[in-house]
């Protein structure tokens, strides 16, 4: 089954057209970066995913998205919330809990699950990124990243078929980044569909499968890792990895730090010898 | 959204002195009156009020559903309690009641309110905090929707505000703080600043004040 389908969306507020006639496939297990400069209409596809557009954002919407088969713009957002999780660009916009347990619980108890089960997730998701001990604290001490942390556990506990998530790691360390990205990719090993926005491409040369590039409301570039080698993605505001950067310079085609690091020691060892 | 749009209209270019004044006194006259007259003549000052100021009602009001909850509780209390008739102009009086301070903040620039405060007599720094918590407003409705969103794909549903209200609080406190702190770093004192508007009254403004004086004795010896 396909995780998301999209069909000649297109959306406007008022007059400003956002999403310009938008048709893409997503199969479940794909990990798809979303990449394109601020304001190219990121946020906005992804808030179709979860049909938050155009059920709760008021504005010009045609077209079709199915998620999972269903059609969200007509399945209620709550139900939707069982099966795609949605991690926003600022975790401040969500907590209010006094306990980062019940934190998580909160969505939990959104979607049916409370008791044992609900706990047992939650510790599970809380352990997972990194906040095992901080069951009791109050979620609004703990530090801009750990609050990061907190909105992915939440998503986390709700153990969804796809996980939609809006430049997650824009605010975080390099340190929690790696942390971030690495349970995504355990994550879309296990078979879950990941689909991310991002303007900074580093990670995702590593961990996605795909590419989509976003560009003026349309989708302009559809492929693997290997696209970010397009001259086109510099020429459109996005922050292409350092690594494909070097590459293009001698005239290879790597995209990370560590087959870059690699084939350089190659090369080294032959000059040597 | 609740901020001023920049345009040329007679409601643009009035003194905001006398859009207070008529802010003030109109609603005064509104809520102290429940007749069928008064409810027609507020909502064709309304209406008058829009088209001078070249600002529509979708502008007035983005959200109709959000307005239409609003107008139907005063409404219902009316229909209920009252009469049917009641409910009609309780709901007309409180749409108009509402487009006046609307118009005033889509129709005045931010620099003009603070210089229109100071004028009564308002310390400047309440004067400043006034019109600041007005520009914010926008901001802070901005933020809202991403609250309600972000609740809503953890699939919030429910009635209990709390999810809604705590972490816009927070936002809320948390601007403060840092607009407080940006404002300290650049050494800002309202008390120093000179008035930033010119304050001049037209012969619009003066019509403007003689046709409130009309209503004002029309609400006294009419209504």
């Amino acid at each position: 089954m396909l995780a998301v389908q999209i069909d000649k969306l297109s959306f406007s507020y008022s007059d400003k057209p956002i999403l310009s006639g938008i048709s893409v496939k997503i199969k479940q297990g794909e990990f798809v970066g979303l990449v394109g400069k601020t304001g190219c209409g990121k946020s906005t596809l992804l808030l179709t995913l979860n049909g938050i557009i155009p059920q709760m954002v008021n504005g010009n919407f045609s077209g079709t998205v199915l998620t999972l088969g269903k059609d969200a713009t007509k399945t209620p957002v709550h139900e939707l919330a069982r099966s795609v999780a949605f991690v926003f660009q600022d975790p401040e916009d969500q907590i209010f809990s006094l306990r980062v347990e019940d934190e998580v619980l909160f969505g939990l108890s959104n979607i049916g699950i409370a008791g044992d089960e609900a706990k047992r997730r939650a510790l599970e998701a809380l352990r997972t990124v990194g906040l095992g001990e901080h069951l009791d604290s109050d979620p609004h001490t703990l530090s801009y990243g750990q609050k990061q942390k907190l909105a992915f556990a939440c998503a986390l506990a709700v153990e969804p078929e796809i996980f939609v998530l809006d430049e997650p790691v824009s605010n975080l360390d390099h340190f929690s980044s790696d942390e971030v990205y690495s349970i995504l990719g355990k994550l879309n090993k296990s078979g879950k569909t990941i689909i991310i926005a991002e303007h900074d491409t580093e990670w995702l040369a590593e961990y996605a499968s795909r590419i989509l590039f976003l560009n003026n409301g349309k989708i302009e570039a559809d492929g693997g890792p290997q696209i970010l080698f397009d001259n086109k993605f510099e020429a459109a505001g996005v922050k292409v990895p350092c690594a494909v950067k070097i590459s293009k310079e001698i005239g290879e085609s790597l995209l990370t730090p560590s087959q870059l690091i690699t084939r350089l020691k190659q090369k080294v060892k032959l000059k040597k010898r | 959204m609740l901020t001023y749009l920049q345009r040329n209209s007679l409601g643009h270019s009035s003194d905001p002195r006398v859009k207070i004044i008529w802010v003030v006194v109109l609603m005064g006259i509104m809520f102290s009156t429940r007749t069928i007259e008064m409810a027609e003549l507020s909502l064709i000052i309304a209406l008058f009020a829009c088209v001078f100021s070249s600002v529509s009602f979708s502008e007035v009001f983005p959200k109709p559903r959000f307005l239409a909850f609003i107008l139907a509780m005063p409404f219902l209390f009316g229909y209920f309690f009252v009469s049917p008739q009641y409910g009609i102009i309780n709901s007309a009086i409180l749409l108009s009641a509402l487009t006046m301070p609307v118009l005033f903040i889509l129709t005045t620039e931010r620099k003009a309110i603070v210089a229109a405060l100071r004028f009564f007599k308002l310390p400047p720094s309440t004067a400043f905090s006034l019109a600041l918590s007005l520009h914010f407003l926008p901001v802070f409705e901005k933020k809202f929707d991403l609250v309600r969103v972000a609740q809503s794909s953890r699939g919030y549903s429910g009635k209990n505000p709390i999810p809604l209200a705590v972490p816009l609080m927070h936002s809320v406190l948390r601007k403060t703080k840092s607009l407080s702190t940006s404002l300290d770093a650049r050494a800002f004192d309202p008390d120093r600043i000179p008035m930033p508007y010119d304050l001049k009254m037209k012969t619009m403004d003066w019509f403007a004040l003689l046709v409130l004086g009309g209503l004002v004795l029309a609400r006294i010896y009419y209504f």
